[in-house]
């Protein structure tokens, strides 16, 4: 369970996130989508511990992230967009690394099954200096996974993954979701989402435009009432994107006049 | 290339297309939005230096130049001569340092700057870009040496009234004495890049970094300052010393650029020029020829196979945890990270080359103790307690390389200790207890054979190796703890990460400490030399004295290693 309660991030004058809510359920995977700079990125780093919320709680697994580092970060796996690993390690060195924070007991199995998932138990030997960024994005899924977290955190999935693994890591997240685990992802790519996200919350300058599930979503948006076609997340998303952004041209204005 | 001329939005101005006015923009950008503190501390500490280079200097020349003086000269022999061969060994020392690390800095900028990618697909020649990053070598290799050789050549020209010229002939000959390595760095750099073995560029740079710095180490030897002391114990004639004095001040390696570069400077500050200026003005010339003709046939082919040379041996079996790996995990999350921290050290040119520097100090260390002549118990004695304080630099020295920079060395990849379950506490301890063995067997090594080499009293002797612990344990601590509180994770070398403020506040608390050890250890040396009899052997630690003395250092050392720790456990907590 991931649970954040009015967080926010303020850096200097700047406010990168306003108060937010949310809330992922076991079972789940929730979907945080955004343009670029809509404080995504912010918020992931924020659950696990990368950035210290200026105010209110982000727990994961029941710990305070900030207050209980230790428990909350055995609860979940994180997997970033740029898998910045230790060149020098090989790819079963880093894994029984991993294994090692974590106190996994006898890894080596579930770490030779994970190389063999992704095609990778020929280069388990080489140093990671000497993979591609395919192959390194591969390792850290494996990393974040291999403690079988209850809770696991994506920032963008798809980065570098050639079609093939990424239908393996759409699956995998969702069956992982299956098992009653939560799955919380942030994605520029709305078919994902809209693929594999149970629930998604839409996030623009660090507010969230809205909450819930597609049918949800296309009820708040308005999107069938606007006489819009279809009710596809891209619509969706655009629509709120953009009232959001007329919203704010009509109070410059006012603000102006 | 010209300046490239594109519309403006706000205006006619022009967009400037030099590389240099980039990297300045961007270091302005740096500065503008960096802590305005953090900068007023490293001036109050850069100031400080310069002022102690300024006075140590001036009083240096003071002392040299009165010591033995006749009549009216306004510097005698021994200080001038004693003074020439400083100036050259300092030179040759610094030189040395810049050509340790001249061919790895040069790899590294060179070749796997993150601006290569962009600097390279765009419409500039590769040899301006070549240009740039060579100038950004020269910084970062020789950038500290520069700054701290013109303070020493200011005092000096001050001193003997140097004529207007001195001042920026001295100047142009120390920076050239640097920018030969660099050059040489660069040249050696493209040429590895070219034809190395793919793969293994960064050992044999290294290797090669370790052969030459080692070379000029050797040099410095044979500067042989001891002799000075020898021959002046046994010449018995005027005529004989002013010999001697006269070629110990001559350059004792006349085929160096350093020496070059220390004879223009000498000469020019009693006013006469010298002509060793040309030799080091041809050379470097010939070096930038040299080195430009190289980059325009090899760089951006070497750039390119640096990209294409991972060269991949697939091995399907699935290796297992060693013994060691399987022991070091029964103390749970520190111990494996002792074992990765271990293996990216053996693994990494740039770390592992630290372990050779330390190496060769203590070797040189050692050398030099025993070559020192000295006659008489206490002569011999305050020389011993001297290396007491000495012991303590040269750990302070190894801890900016091999302390302080342990946990900047996660890199980008700290991430994974961040997110991972491990407190920031057993991070630090990790760090720690990795770092410490090399320390404290260096200690033991200089507290041990320099007391035992010069055959020291019993309580020196003691009072050495319980300083060599202390100064172990706590400096180490003191480098792990202001390393955690303030690291740089976008370094590239241990150099690059030492050069920081947090490597200054390091290196000036250290030196606090081991000027500490030697105040509390220098009532027991001070007795033990005046009234052996006093207290014979040992006896004096027997003593409610000498328990207070061991209280204190065992306070001390205690108090030392645990705070500096918990600082930096703290500090880390709270970084973002």
């Amino acid at each position: 369970m991931i649970e954040i309660r009015d967080f926010s991030k303020r850096y200097g004058r700047v406010e990168a996130v306003s108060p937010i809510n949310l809330k992922v359920v076991p079972g789940e995977v929730f979907g945080l989508l955004g343009p670029n700079g809509a404080g995504k990125t912010t918020t992931i780093r924020a659950m696990v511990g990368l950035t210290r919320p200026s105010t209110g709680t982000v727990r994961v697994g029941g710990f305070d992230v900030w207050r209980e580092p230790v428990k909350a970060k055995a609860a979940f796996g994180y997997i970033p967009d740029r898998p910045y690993l230790y060149a020098k390690l090989t790819g079963r060195e880093l894994l029984r690394f991993i294994a090692g924070l974590h106190k996994l007991e006898h890894p080596n199995t579930e770490i030779e099954r994970w190389l063999e998932f992704f095609g990778l138990e020929d280069f388990g030997n080489e140093l990671i200096e000497t993979y591609s960024h395919g192959m390194k994005q591969k390792l850290t899924i494996i990393a974040a996974m291999l403690p079988e977290p209850p809770v696991l955190i994506v920032d963008e999935p798809m980065v570098g993954l050639d079609p093939r693994a990424a239908k393996q890591a759409r699956e995998l997240l969702a069956g992982y979701a299956a098992k009653g685990k939560t799955v919380l992802l942030t994605t520029h790519s709305l078919p994902v989402a809209e693929a594999v996200a149970h629930r998604i919350a839409v996030l623009d300058r660090g507010h969230i435009l809205a909450e819930g599930t597609l049918e949800e979503l296309q009820q708040q948006s308005g999107t069938e009432r606007s006489g819009v076609e279809g009710n596809t997340l891209e619509r969706i998303f655009f629509k709120l994107v953009e009232e959001e952004e007329l919203e704010r041209e009509n109070a410059r204005e006012k603000a102006a006049a | 290339m010209s300046p490239v001329k594109t519309a403006n939005p706000t205006g006619n101005a022009k967009v400037s297309g030099s590389l240099l006015n980039l990297k300045f923009r961007a270091f302005y950008n740096a500065l503008a939005r960096g802590p305005k503190i953090g900068y007023l501390i490293i001036l109050s500490v850069v100031l400080l230096v310069v002022y102690a280079e300024l006075e140590g200097t001036h009083r240096a020349m003071t002392f040299l130049c009165n010591f033995g003086k006749i009549f009216n000269e306004s510097c005698s022999l021994v200080g001038r001569s004693v003074a020439q061969r400083a100036l050259e060994t300092g030179l040759i020392v610094l030189a040395s340092g810049v050509t340790f690390s001249a061919i790895t800095t040069a790899i590294t900028t060179l070749y796997s700057s993150d601006d290569l990618n962009f600097l390279l697909a765009q419409p500039i020649a590769t040899s301006r870009v070549f240009a740039l990053k060579l100038g950004e070598t020269y910084l970062s290799a020789a950038g500290v040496p520069s700054l701290l050789t013109v303070p020493p050549l200011l005092a000096i020209g001050l001193f003997f009234h140097a004529p207007f010229w001195f001042y920026s002939l001295a100047v142009l000959s120390a920076l050239l004495a640097y920018a030969l390595p660099v050059g040489l760095g660069a040249g050696v750099a493209i040429v590895l890049m070219r034809f190395a073995p793919a793969g293994r560029v960064r050992e044999v740079a290294t290797g090669l970094g370790v052969v030459l710095s080692a070379s000029l180490v050797y040099l410095i030897r044979a500067a042989k300052p001891e002799e000075l002391i020898k021959r002046l114990a046994n010449l018995d004639n005027d005529n004989a010393i002013t010999q001697f004095l006269t070629q110990f001040g001559t350059p004792s390696n006349p085929l160096l650029p350093s020496s070059w570069a220390s004879r223009v400077i000498w000469d020019g500050a009693r006013g006469s020029f010298s002509l060793s200026i040309y030799p080091l003005v041809i050379l470097s010339a010939l070096l930038l020829v040299v080195a430009g003709w190289l980059a325009s046939k090899a760089y951006q082919e070497g750039w390119v196979r640096g990209l294409e040379s991972s060269r991949v041996r697939l091995d399907p079996t699935p290796r297992v945890a060693s013994g060691t790996e399987n022991f070091f995990g029964k103390f749970g999350a520190s111990g494996h990270l002792i074992v990765k921290d271990a293996r990216l050290l053996f693994r990494d040119a740039t770390q592992w080359s630290q372990l050779l520097i330390l190496v060769a100090l203590g070797g040189v260390y050692v050398v030099s103790v025993r070559a020192f002549p000295i006659q008489g118990e206490l002569m011999k004695n305050a020389v011993g307690f001297m290396t007491l304080a000495f012991q303590g630099f040269v750990i302070s020295g190894v801890g900016i390389r091999m302390a302080f920079p342990t946990v900047s060395f996660e890199g980008p990849g700290f991430w994974i200790l961040r997110t991972g379950p491990i407190s920031s506490r057993s991070i630090v301890l990790a760090k720690y207890w990795g770092a410490l063995p090399a320390t404290l067997l260096l200690a033991l090594v200089l507290g041990y054979f320099s007391a035992s080499s010069l055959n020291l009293s019993a309580v020196l002797q003691l009072s050495s190796v319980m300083v060599a612990i202390s100064s172990a344990l706590a400096i180490t601590a003191l480098g792990v703890g202001v390393g955690a509180a303030l690291p740089r994770f976008k370094a590239d070398n241990p150099a690059e990460v030492a050069v920081s403020a947090g490597g200054l506040l390091y290196m000036v608390l250290s030196l606090f400490y081991s000027g500490f050890l030697v105040l509390i250890v220098s009532r027991p040396a001070y007795l033990s030399v005046t009234q052996p009899s006093l207290y014979p052997g040992l006896s004096y630690f027997g003593s409610f004295e000498g328990f207070l003395v061991l209280g204190l250092l065992l306070l001390f050392t205690v108090v030392g290693t645990i705070a500096p720790l918990w600082y930096g456990w703290v500090k880390l907590d709270q970084f973002e």
